[in-house]
């Protein structure tokens, strides 16, 4: 022994036992730490390579910048690849054709293909008079690599030598955050052709046609992501610079406002688990401080100054942490493995790219740092706390620290064991603010963590509707006949089809005043109907049941610049409907809105009265999971040539949904787990705290009963204060963040009173609650009466 | 001069009418290596007392000069680190460090003070109080009257010159009461230690140098035990 804080360690072997609590406590928040940051950097580290793949291998590409800037972009040190890209005829507006077919043209630059994007076969060439088709081209047609076929263009004709075809389908349909795929995603009757940036250039010209030029840009390894970002910018401030948000972000260098939103919320979630560790360990170190008061009290009296007291506490802390926080790492990076091996084991997909048995480094160091700093940031109050132990304490072998009673208990109103278990808990305020910040802090992670699963549930909505197949109108085609319809649904593999028919910009008045003097009419089939409300598409207020068969009721889709509400009527071309309800939203635009656009939805039978037209614009399929290609192909048949057909089959994949879900609801799982260790813990270590006292009532006559009714009404009083202040400071973050995150991206969703999640709160405290006074008042009463009475 | 010097000492616990006034204008002196007791009633002040002498707790009005200084007019480092230099404590309840053996409990507030034990002093200490064969057993292997020679050896330890001894036997039967008795004073007039020490057995006051009764927070001085 060479110095007094020698002690901790000799200390720290005895007291294992008393530790144990403190050390899980440490534990748990490095696991948490490591855990999250482990899986979000093997997330990353898979879906920045998912990003390379499918979106290719690039960070910013700018437009409208000319040939020389482009040059002298290319020749930075820290771009270490650079293309041109350039597209027409994606929508089928120009006359371009091969074989009668629409196609697509795209022009790259070599680096393009070898170095920007994966989907180009690695064996095939791009010279002028080259090209590489999309695979659809093989059947459509009926070519391969070698043939040459023929461009036809309203100028005149280019023959080209087909060197191969681009690989995968609407894997690449991920586009890179500019909105635009640059895999010539080509649908129904149309092929694509990439040719080389000459080539396509010579045919626009002869045509006097232009694209929409984009210099696609690869920043080097080496090169710091912010800084040739901005130097880009300053460069060209005429550009626009489009980001490859993933992999800019994962660079550091985003200033996507999406990516800028994500940084803040996960520093904030950061500190709320650092603060979640430091109420969680802080409140273990107290009650192991007050256990400890007369020691504290006979250091000082042998002549430890405070300091050192703080000292000692302090490296005390720190020693825990030396096993603490392996063992916290282990866990986590144990805890990700397992996670993963779930992932790959029940959903696949992209998920399979992560890492099986990947480490960290990132999510280690963020457990470790995490560890040290809750540590740390913890100690300083019970360390102080410590500190102020008088050397009486030791001389008086009383002092019990932060047990100093200032009220009686109010023992007129309650049983004498309620009103001693409530006085015990607010005895000490420093205590009660403890255990009331920890119950507090678990309910408003909670409360914020609803808030991301209603977000991922409406980015990801799981739709009845979705559809594996549309088939639709050509231009200019005919409107599909219910026929139709049927003859799908005896088809091998189909499980449910549906149609919807459309009337457009419908003269109309309306009961109130409304800003439009058309609307659109769409129908649906009942099976559509009878999904709306399990959907959740409907709002409430309204009486679905009206709008079957032909009653005279519709629905309208709300929107706020939409006037309408349950009740008022409309009048079409004579006939008077009524409006039975509201949708949520419109399910046919991107962004939810009908932007101010009247759009009724009525049943079939209603919709034929109106308008007299019995032919779908669009009938979708469903197919049987068990369908295979051949199915789907068979359907393509039977309408090739009539329909457009649409294959939307991995679009509706719902892998994403379920992982981030999973995600999310494990993560809700570590939340609470540890909330619930944290009240266990706290109310053990309050009744170890007071193990004499007990002792002593029960030498006087108190029951096992009355022990663990005082013991209950201690921790009730916790939990109450907990749920109060949790909820009052929760609600009103939960309603922010659901105003940033969700109303201002979707503004048909507001914000309600989270009454299930509020619901399942109180029920978890309770039964936490319960399980936390179950373990310490049995302890208590199977101890000897003389043993408590000793113990200290 | 004499070592110990209290001036008019009053300590008075609340205000008005629930006010205690645990010491009532508490004076004496106390030469250097004297052994003195304190003898009174539970409650009557003597512990109050013991703790203004050793500056554990601080008065409501009087001085205490321990070897000239004023302890009060010292900061609360200073004074601790005065405390740990110039004051040792035996307490009734031995208050070992249980995690420690006998020798590492003896240096501790050696260490406190980053000083290194004197082999040779700590060697003599342990075989005065005759335990030189338990050197490194834990308290929780001793009898009692081990354990408060322990405390006893740590509270000499670092040679102070005044040692505060609240009840040290109070937990002791009379064998081990008059052993360790004996073997405070002979350690006390060897290494010439002022020592005061607080009891009840009034057998072991008369043992003392000087007795002062406390009673009602007045201290009266009885002198030498006639009996």
């Amino acid at each position: 022994m060479k110095s007094y804080l020698s002690l901790i360690r000799i200390s720290a072997k005895v007291r294992r036992r008393q530790n144990r609590m403190t050390l899980l406590c440490i534990i748990s928040a490095v696991f948490l730490v490591t855990g999250i940051f482990s899986m979000a950097d093997l997330f990353i580290r898979a879906e920045t390579a998912n990003a390379r793949e499918t979106g290719g291998n690039w960070h910013i590409n700018l437009e409208n910048i000319q040939e020389k800037e482009a040059a002298s972009i290319a020749r930075r040190p820290d771009v270490s690849a650079s293309s041109w890209f350039d597209m027409v005829n994606i929508h089928r507006d120009r006359d371009y054709t091969i074989n009668g077919i629409q196609t697509v043209l795209g022009g790259v630059e070599d680096p393009f293909r070898t170095d920007i994007m994966t989907y180009f076969p690695e064996d095939a060439s791009l010279k002028q008079g080259e090209a590489i088709l999309t695979p659809n081209a093989r059947t459509l047609l009926g070519v391969d690599v070698g043939d040459v076929v023929t461009l036809d263009t309203p100028t005149g004709s280019y023959d080209l030598l087909i060197t191969g075809f681009r690989s995968g389908n609407s894997r690449y349909a991920t586009d890179s955050g500019t909105g635009e795929t640059t895999a010539l995603l080509v649908k129904g009757e149309q092929v694509g052709a990439f040719l080389h940036i000459k080539t396509f250039r010579e045919i626009l010209a002869a045509n006097e046609d232009e694209g929409n030029p984009a210099y696609y840009v690869q920043f080097s390894k080496k090169a710091n992501g912010r800084r040739t970002l901005t130097e880009i910018r300053e460069q060209f401030p005429e550009a626009r610079v489009n980001e490859h948000m993933i992999l800019l972000a994962a660079v550091g260098a985003s200033e996507n406002p999406m990516a800028k939103n994500v940084y803040p919320l996960v520093i904030v979630f950061c500190l709320l688990v650092l603060l979640a560790g430091v109420l969680m360990i802080s409140g273990s170190l107290s009650s192991a401080i007050v256990q400890r008061t007369q020691f504290f009290g006979m250091m000082r009296c042998i002549g430890m100054t405070r300091s050192q007291v703080i000292h000692f506490v302090e490296l005390e802390a720190l020693n825990w942490c030396k096993t603490g926080i392996p063992a916290g790492i282990i866990l986590g990076t144990m805890a990700t493995w397992f996670l993963i091996a779930f992932m790959h084991r029940f959903i696949g997909g992209e998920f399979a790219r992560v890492a099986s048995f990947g480490i960290s480094p990132v999510g280690m160091a963020s457990g470790a740092v995490a560890g040290l700093l809750t540590v740390l940031l913890a100690v300083r109050a019970p360390a102080k706390r410590a500190a102020k132990v008088s050397p009486v304490a030791a001389v008086s072998g009383s002092g019990d620290l932060g047990m100093r009673k200032h009220h009686r208990a109010s023992t007129h109103l309650m049983k004498i064991e309620t009103a001693l278990g409530i006085s015990h808990a607010v005895s000490s305020k420093k205590n009660l603010f403890l255990m009331t910040g920890s119950f507090a802090l678990s309910i408003i992670l909670f409360l914020s963590f609803s808030v991301l699963v209603d977000l991922l549930g409406i980015m990801l909505p799981v739709k009845s509707y979705s559809s594996d197949i549309d088939i639709s109108l050509l231009e200019n085609g005919e409107l599909a006949d219910p026929g139709l319809a049927e003859q799908l649904r005896e088809m091998p593999g189909v499980k449910n089809v549906f149609g919807r028919r459309l009337a457009a910009a419908v003269p109309a008045e309306f009961s109130v005043e409304v800003d439009r003097d058309t609307v659109d009419i769409l129908s649906f089939d009942d099976i559509q109907l009878d999904w709306l409300q399990g959907d959740g598409d409907i709002r409430s207020g309204g009486d679905l049941k009206k709008v079957y068969k032909d009653q005279g009721y519709v629905l309208c889709i709300w929107d706020k610049d939409v006037p309408l509400v349950v009740g008022d009527q409309v009048t079409l071309q004579g006939s008077k409907v009524e409006i039975a309800g509201m949708m949520t939203s419109n399910p046919f635009s991107n962004n939810g809105r009908t932007d101010g656009d009247v759009i009724l939805i009525c049943s079939n039978e209603t919709f034929i009265r109106l308008t007299g037209e019995d032919r779908y614009s669009i009938i979708s399929v469903q197919m049987e999971p068990a369908a295979s290609d051949e199915d789907a192909e068979a359907i393509h048949d039977l309408v090739r040539g009539r329909y457009e057909f649409l294959d939307r089959r991995e679009e509706a994949d719902q892998s994403t949904l379920f992982a981030f879900s999973l995600f999310l609801y494990g993560f809700l799982a570590i939340i609470a787990m540890i909330s619930v260790l944290n009240i266990v813990n706290s109310i053990s270590m309050s009744v170890s705290a007071r193990t004499r006292q007990y002792g002593a009532m029960r030498a006087v006559g108190m029951d096992g009963g009355q022990l663990t009714r005082m013991i209950a009404a201690e921790a009730a009083t916790y939990a109450l204060a907990g749920c109060a202040v949790g909820c009052g400071a929760g609600l009103p973050l939960s309603r922010l963040l659901y105003a940033r995150l969700v109303t201002a991206h979707f503004p048909y969703f507001t914000w309600t009173l989270p009454v299930s999640s509020i619901l399942i709160i109180l029920l978890f405290i309770i039964t936490a609650t319960l399980a936390a006074v179950y373990a310490p008042s049995r302890r208590i009463r199977n101890m000897a009466i003389t043993e408590t009475i000793n113990e200290l | 001069m004499d070592l110990l010097q209290v001036e008019h000492i009053c300590k008075t616990y609340g205000s008005g009418e629930t006010a205690v006034h645990a010491l009532k204008d508490v004076s004496f002196s106390v030469p250097r290596g004297e052994f003195v007791a304190i003898v009174g009633e539970s409650g009557s002040g003597k512990s109050t007392l013991l703790n203004m002498i050793g500056a554990l707790d601080t008065p409501t009005s009087g001085r205490v000069y321990i070897d000239g200084k004023d302890t009060f007019s010292m900061k609360e480092k200073a004074l601790t680190i005065f405390r740990r230099r110039n004051i040792g404590f035996i307490f009734q309840a031995f208050n070992l460090i249980p995690e420690l053996s006998v020798e590492q409990n003896m240096i501790f507030p050696l260490l406190l003070d980053h000083r290194r034990p004197n082999k040779e002093y700590l060697d003599e200490l342990l075989n005065v109080l005759g335990l030189k064969q338990r050197r490194d057993h834990l308290p929780s292997q001793l009898s009692g009257g081990q354990q408060q020679r322990v405390a006893i050896g740590r509270a000499l330890m670092t040679r102070p010159s005044l040692v505060l001894a609240d009840e040290p036997t109070g937990n002791l039967d009379s064998q081990n009461s008059s052993e360790v008795l004996a073997l405070f004073k002979e350690t006390a007039r060897k290494y010439e230690q002022t020592v005061i020490m607080i009891t009840h057995n009034p057998a072991i006051a008369c043992t003392a140098d000087r007795v002062f009764q406390v009673s009602d927070g007045v201290l009266k001085d009885l002198g030498r035990c006639r009996t």
